[in-house]
């Protein structure tokens, strides 16, 4: 290592080009020892992110419990058009080609329960009568007229969804950005705070880039973990919301939600507020690499 | 042993502006320091020690007049020379130590170590060396807070020689501390510029520094008052020590 006096300052750039490889293992390390020892503090300075996470999964689950239903629904009718009916039993041909049977009476009344919780809840879903049409013909239809019957009330779903999605994607989008202000001024006060320490490390030879990796670093290993606080938090709260609004379909709801389904809305809500928390910390990050050094030295506290 | 001029300044001035009230803080500094000199800066408050001396640790540049450190001008360095002569060339003794709260004491010394590029092994154990030298090797896994304020600046020592830098600054290194912490502390800093030949400059209102001390530089008003030499020091310390 060049460290004797003759070899010092000679504007190489080479050997200082060196100096600045800083293993990125140790700013990782730094950086998780900050979110240890400030670790509930930034948890409030978080909650802001919890909670939209919190709402935009529950969001999202709920659309999928919904969407569940509605497709079990649409699929029933449609299942129940097209096997023969015999007097008190149902067959299912499942996709795999199974035949399952069922009790028909108990069937009907599912599905008549769907219907009607659906569309008591303002989802529209089209009238039980349509479906009730349905099993009560004891011989085959047509294929293409239970089709049409089934995609007419399918189209509306589909608008009424899209509509309810965008405002409630306005929601989500608004309450992020709520968050993320939240964050950009907790991350700046934490930045003011924390100057004797990032002056002293900027007099001991960090560089600019080191202290924004610092400040980014952190921010995402906060981010994650309470994105991920935020995601549990949403689950429990769909889970408890969905029970009560379909109580009565309470047994169909875990085999209709499509899981594919929820765990993209999870993975989203992840990437997001990992994302976005990153995002609100790279201006304070920026202030705080631009800081000067002198101000380790100021003596006051 | 007093070698070639590590530092010089020329005609170094600073003026801070706030608003439009402007402070000369500097008015014209002409210095040199010689490589394996205990340099001491002396002067009332306010009458821009500290200015001078984040001059010369390359922490801040003049409004007018040059700093040489090693002959380069340091208001030449770009982003990345000014960290790698933060880094290496010169180490830093705070008045309020200036740890990092979060770090144990080893890793507050191996922290230039870690900027300057050296592995955990070599870093840890060159770290624990250090603070062997400071009389804490026992307390290396302990945090700034569970420490008193001497041995926080012995920590503090400690780290700023983790790079071997060839100039040590401290300004009011014993002014957070009681007079016997702050004699320890400068025996310290005194035993290093013997041993390791560091250029050691301190800005200092304690009388005990002179004593340790090559020269001492007086300042008053930003301007040098006059520079005197260890020889001519000794009549003053009889006198100053009479008066305690
Ligand atoms: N960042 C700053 N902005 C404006 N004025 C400043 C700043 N830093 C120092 N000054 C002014 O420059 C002058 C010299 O200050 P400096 O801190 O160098 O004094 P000092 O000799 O170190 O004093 P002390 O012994 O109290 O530490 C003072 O008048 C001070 O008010
Ligand atoms: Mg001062």
């Amino acid at each position: 290592m060049p460290t004797s006096d003759s070899q010092l300052l000679e504007g190489n750039k080479v050997r200082i080009g060196k100096q600045i490889v800083l293993p990125f293992s140790k700013a990782i390390e730094i950086s998780l020892r900050g979110v240890k020892v400030r670790f509930w503090r930034s948890m409030i300075t978080m909650s802001g992110i919890i909670l939209a996470i919190a709402f935009m999964v529950s969001i999202w689950v709920s659309g999928a419990v919904l969407d569940g239903l509605r497709s079990k629904e649409v699929r029933d009718r449609q299942v129940l058009s097209q096997v023969a009916v015999e007097t008190d039993k149902l067959v299912y041909r499942l996709a795999d080609g199974t035949e399952r049977t069922v009790e028909l009476r108990r069937e009907r009344a599912i599905r008549n329960t769907v219907t009607f919780v659906l569309n008591s809840k303002g989802y529209d879903v089209g009238g039980a009568d349509a479906a009730k049409a349905a099993p009560e013909t004891t011989k085959p239809r047509p294929e293409a007229e239970p089709a049409r019957g089934a995609q007419a009330p399918a189209a509306d779903m589909a608008s009424a969804a899209k509509a309810k999605g965008g405002k409630d994607l306005w929601l989500v989008a608004l309450s992020l950005c709520v968050a993320v202000v939240g964050i950009v001024n907790a991350m700046l006060m934490s930045v003011t705070e924390r100057f004797r320490e990032i002056g002293t490390m900027k007099c001991l030879g960090a560089l600019d880039s080191f202290i924004v990796k610092l400040f980014l670093l952190e921010s995402a290993f906060l981010g994650g973990i309470g994105t991920a606080i935020g995601v549990v938090i949403g689950l429990l709260l769909t889970s408890v919301s969905s029970l009560v609004s379909f109580w009565a379909l309470r047994e169909m709801i875990l085999p209709a939600v499509s899981w594919g389904d929820v765990l993209q809305g999870v993975s989203v809500a992840m990437g997001a507020g990992t994302l976005l928390s990153v995002l609100g910390t790279v201006y304070p990050a920026i202030v705080a690499a631009r800081m000067e050094p002198v101000v380790a030295m100021r003596q006051e506290a | 042993m007093i070698g070639q001029t590590i530092v010089r300044t020329k005609d170094v001035k600073r003026i801070y502006t706030m608003g439009n009230v402007t402070v000369e803080a500097l008015r014209g500094i002409n210095i040199e320091i010689r490589a394996g000199e205990y340099l001491s800066i002396m002067g009332p408050s306010g009458s821009g020690k500290s200015t001078f001396f984040n001059m010369v640790g390359g922490l801040d540049k003049p409004t007018e007049g040059k700093v040489y450190i090693d002959e380069v001008d340091v208001a030449q360095l770009d982003a990345y020379e000014l960290a790698w002569l933060r880094c290496r060339k010169v180490g830093y003794i705070f008045q309020s130590f200036n740890l990092i709260p979060v770090m144990t004491a080893l890793e507050n010394v191996t922290l230039p170590m870690v900027f300057a590029g050296l592995n955990n092994d070599q870093a840890r154990d060159k770290g624990m060396e250090l603070l062997k030298q400071v009389g804490l090797d026992k307390r290396h896994s302990h945090k700034p807070f569970e420490m008193s304020g001497g041995q926080q600046q012995r920590v503090a020592i400690a780290r700023a020689l983790a790079n071997d830098p060839a100039i040590v600054l401290a300004d009011e290194p014993t002014g957070n501390l009681d007079l016997r912490t702050g004699t320890e502390i400068i025996e310290i800093l005194q035993r290093l510029n013997k041993e390791r030949n560091v250029t050691i400059i301190s800005a200092t209102h304690d009388m005990k520094m002179l004593k340790a001390s090559d020269r001492v530089v007086w300042i008053r008003d930003g301007r040098v008052d006059k520079i005197e030499k260890r020889e001519d020091l000794d009549i003053q310390i009889a006198s100053v020590d009479g008066e305690h």
